[in-house]
C-alpha cells in the first residue's frame, strides 16, 4: 500500500492493464511441472548422496581392516580337493575361503556336529603360520572328508561346516582369530568358544605333535571322534598385513569472523516488537483488555497466525505501512564446537560433534512508527523502546566427510562437505522468551589448513560456505543470509 | 479451495493443488511478467521460472489476508525479473536524477479520460516510455509497490524512484492528452 497515491487517472490505467490477462498455455504447465519434479528429484538425490556417501565410506573402509588375501603357505595347508572319501583329503590343498570377503570376517561359530562326508563343500578358513606345522603333523585325510570349495561370497554355509578343518591357533589379534571345526557332538556356540580357548591354551603349553586333536582323533577310520576336542566350528583367516588403527581426534573451535552486522529492511509482516508496541497502545482488542502486561505480546505471538492477523487487522491504522516500520540489524553468528573426527583411511575421515551458535539481532522501529505509535508512551520498565534485542541459542549436530588432500611436513590441507541440523534451544526477544520449533538444516562445503603444533596437537583454520535450506520462523542472520561464509578455527587433539 | 489451503497443499507437493494455483493465478502472473520482459517469449520463461520458484518456497508463505497469496507470488516473480545485476545496472543508468531536470508541467487527465483510452493504445503508450520510466511506472501504479520497495528491488534510491515516476506519469499523461485531442490541461500540483 502506498502513501499519497494519486488514485485518479492512474487507477483507470491500472484497471485497464489488469483487465488484460491471457491465460498461459497448458504446454507451459507441463513444462513447469516437469521442472518442479526434476528440481525436487535433484534435491532429494543430493540429500541422499550427502547421507549415503559418508555411510558407504564408513562401511567400505572399516577401521578394522579387511583380510588382505590368503597367505600362499597357509592356503596350501587348508585347501583340499573336492572328494567324498574321508581319506582323500589333501592337506596341501588350498582353500582361501574368505579372501576378499571382508564382511565375513566375523562369521560366527557353529555348533553343528560333523556331518558325513557327503555334505556339500564347505568353505575352509586360513591358519596363521604358527599352526602350519601342527596341521602337517596332525591333520589327516579321514578328518577332512568333504570337498572344499572357494566361496565367492560370504554365505550361510559357514554354519553348516560338517568336517573338521583346522586345529586351534593362538589368538593373536582380531584378524588372526581362528575358527576351526573339529569333530564332536553338537554344542552351543558359547561352549564351543570356551572350549576353543581352552584348546588354545593347551596348544600353547604342549608341543605340536601332542595336540589331542592331532593324536587322538581316529582320523584314519573316520570314526571315534575325539570327544575332548572342541566341536566349535569356526572360520579361520589371517591377515598378515599390519592393521591400521583408526585415528580419532577431537577438536575445539569456534567461528572467528570479526563482529559485524547485516542490516535488512525485512518485509515481514508484523514483527513481534510491533505487536508489543501496538498492544501497549491498544487496550481493547476483541473485547479483551491486554493492559501493559509483559506477557501480552507473547500471548499474541502464541496465538495462531491467522488469529493474530485478524486481531491486528482491526487494530493497525490502514494508512500505516508496516513494511516501513521495521528494520533489522543482524550480528554475525558466534559459535563454538566440539567435534570428533575418525580417520577411515589415510585420506578420508568422517566427523561429527556438537556445535553451539548464538544469533543476535536488533529490531528497530522507524522514525515514522515511533512518532505514530510511541509518542507519549513509555514501557513500564523505562527502557528504550526504539530497539529490541533478539537472542537465539542453537545446538547443532554436524556430519561431515573430509578428504585430506595434501600433508607436507607439519601441515595438512583438507576439504570436505557436510550437513547439519540445528535446534533452537532458547529464544528471547526483549524480556520475553519465545519458542522456535522448527529444525534448521544446512549443507556446507569447506576447506581447511591444519598445522601440527606438538605431537598430538594441531591448530586449524577452516573457512566454510554454508547454505541454510530450511528457515526458522524467527528472523535471524541466517534467514537474511541463507548462503554465507564463515571462518572456524581451533585446536585438534589426536587421541 | 481457499488461498490458505491451496498454499498448504502446494507446500506438501500436491500436484492437483499446484495445477489449481497455476490455473488460478497464471494469467495474472503472465501479465505481470509481460510488463517486465523484453518480449512474450521471455515473459513465458519468466513466468515458468517464477512458478518453479514459487512451488519450491511456498512453504515459507504465511497467509495474512485475502489476496496475500497473489501479492507474495508477484513479489517472487518481480524478484526474479530483477535479480540480474546487469539489468539493474542498466536500469539505474537510465534513471534520471531528479535534481538535474527542469520542472515538468503537470497536465494530467482525469479518471474518465484515462478510462476511455482503448487498452491496446494504452499499452502502446506505456511501452513507448523509456525503460526506466516504464519499469517504475509499472511497479508503482500497476503492481502497487512503494518507492522503498522499488528502490530495494532495482537497487536505486527512493528519490530516484519517485522522480522517475513523476516523469513517467507526466509523459503518459501527455500521451493520453494528445490521443484525446488535447484540450484544457488539468493542472495539478501533486506531491509524490
Amino acid at each position: 500500500m502506498k502513501q499519497d497515491m494519486n488514485k485518479g487517472w492512474t487507477d483507470a490505467v491500472r484497471e485497464k492493464i489488469l483487465s488484460d490477462g491471457a491465460a498461459p498455455s497448458p504446454v507451459s504447465w507441463e513444462a513447469v511441472r516437469g521442472r518442479v519434479r526434476r528440481a525436487a528429484a535433484l534435491r532429494h538425490g543430493a540429500l541422499a548422496a550427502a547421507v549415503a556417501v559418508p555411510l558407504a565410506a564408513l562401511l567400505l573402509w572399516s577401521p578394522f581392516g579387511r583380510p588382505s588375501g590368503l597367505d600362499p603357505a597357509v592356503a596350501e595347508l587348508v585347501e583340499a580337493p573336492s572328494s567324498a572319501d574321508p581319506s582323500s583329503v589333501n592337506p596341501d590343498a588350498t582353500s582361501p575361503s574368505f579372501a576378499g570377503s571382508s564382511s565375513s570376517s566375523f562369521a560366527g561359530l557353529t555348533g553343528e556336529s560333523p556331518a558325513p562326508a557327503q555334505d556339500a563343500a564347505e568353505p575352509v578358513g586360513l591358519l596363521p603360520p604358527s599352526d602350519r606345522s601342527r596341521l602337517a603333523d596332525g591333520l589327516s585325510a579321514e578328518r577332512q572328508p568333504t570337498p572344499r570349495t572357494r566361496p565367492t561370497a560370504p554365505d550361510k554355509s559357514i554354519r553348516g561346516l560338517s568336517r573338521p578343518l583346522l586345529p586351534l591357533a593362538p589368538l593373536k589379534s582380531l584378524s588372526d582369530f581362528v575358527f576351526a571345526k573339529v569333530p564332536g557332538p553338537r554344542r552351543s556356540a558359547d561352549a564351543d568358544f570356551a572350549s576353543l580357548k581352552h584348546q588354545r591354551a593347551q596348544a600353547d603349553a604342549q608341543p605340536p605333535h601332542q595336540l589331542p586333536l592331532e593324536s587322538e582323533s581316529s582320523t584314519k577310520t573316520g570314526q571315534n571322534v575325539d570327544e575332548k576336542a572342541p566341536s566349535a566350528t569356526l572360520l579361520a583367516f589371517s591377515d598378515p598385513a599390519p592393521q591400521r588403527r583408526p585415528k580419532l581426534s577431537v577438536a575445539l573451535g569456534g567461528n572467528m569472523l570479526p563482529a559485524g552486522h547485516l542490516s535488512s529492511q525485512l518485509q515481514k509482516e508484523y514483527s513481534l516488537y510491533t505487536l508489543m508496541v501496538i498492544q501497549e497502545n491498544t487496550y481493547y482488542m476483541d473485547g479483551m483488555s491486554f493492559g501493559k502486561s509483559n506477557s501480552s505480546y507473547a500471548y499474541l505471538w502464541n496465538l495462531s497466525h491467522q488469529h493474530r492477523m485478524e486481531i491486528l487487522e482491526q487494530t493497525i491504522p490502514k494508512q500505516l505501512m508496516l513494511t516501513d516500520m521495521i528494520s533489522w540489524h543482524h550480528d554475525l553468528p558466534l559459535g563454538i564446537a566440539l567435534t570428533a573426527r575418525l580417520d577411515l583411511t589415510s585420506r578420508l575421515a568422517v566427523e561429527t560433534g556438537l556445535e553451539y551458535t548464538y544469533l543476535h539481532s536488533t529490531e528497530e522501529l522507524s522514525e515514522e512508527a515511533r512518532l505514530f505509535l510511541v509518542e507519549g508512551v513509555l514501557p513500564e520498565d523505562g527502557g528504550r523502546l526504539e530497539y529490541l534485542d533478539q537472542k537465539l541459542h542453537f545446538i547443532g549436530i554436524p556430519v561431515r566427510l573430509i578428504w585430506r588432500a595434501w600433508s607436507p611436513g607439519r601441515w595438512d590441507v583438507y576439504a570436505g562437505v557436510g550437513i547439519k541440523g540445528d535446534k533452537c534451544i532458547k529464544a528471547q526477544l526483549g524480556v520475553e522468551k519465545l519458542e522456535e520449533r522448527r529444525l534448521q538444516w544446512s549443507a556446507e562445503a569447506f576447506g581447511g589448513v591444519q598445522y601440527r603444533l606438538w605431537d598430538r596437537t594441531h591448530l586449524y583454520f577452516q573457512p566454510a560456505l554454508t547454505w541454510y535450506f530450511t528457515q526458522t520462523d524467527l528472523v535471524t542472520y541466517r534467514t537474511e543470509n541463507p548462503l554465507g561464509l564463515s571462518l572456524h578455527a581451533g585446536l585438534r587433539f589426536d587421541l | 479451495m481457499d488461498e490458505r489451503e491451496l498454499a498448504i497443499r502446494c507446500a506438501r507437493g500436491d500436484d492437483a493443488a499446484r495445477r489449481e494455483l497455476y490455473e488460478t493465478y497464471g494469467a495474472r502472473l503472465l501479465a505481470l511478467c509481460r510488463r517486465y520482459a523484453a518480449d512474450s517469449t521471455e515473459a513465458e520463461d519468466l513466468m515458468q521460472d517464477a512458478f518453479v520458484k514459487i512451488f519450491r518456497v511456498i512453504g515459507r508463505f504465511r497467509w495474512t489476508r485475502p489476496g496475500s497469496l497473489y501479492s507474495w507470488m508477484a513479489r517472487v516473480a518481480l524478484n526474479l525479473a530483477f535479480d540480474s545485476a546487469k539489468r539493474r545496472r542498466r536500469l539505474a543508468r537510465e534513471m534520471v536524477d531528479l535534481e538535474t531536470l527542469p520542472e515538468v508541467a503537470k497536465e494530467e487527465p482525469d479518471y474518465g479520460e484515462a478510462a476511455s483510452v482503448p487498452l491496446d493504445v494504452l499499452q502502446g503508450m506505456i511501452a513507448a516510455l523509456p525503460e526506466g520510466y516504464r519499469t517504475v511506472f509499472n511497479l508503482y501504479c500497476i503492481d502497487e509497490l512503494s518507492h522503498k520497495e522499488i528502490a530495494a528491488l532495482l537497487g536505486i534510491k527512493e528519490k530516484s524512484s519517485s522522480g522517475n515516476l513523476a516523469r513517467a506519469r507526466a509523459s503518459l499523461a501527455r500521451s493520453i492528452r494528445d490521443y484525446l485531442g488535447g484540450g484544457s490541461s488539468n493542472l495539478g500540483n501533486k506531491e509524490f
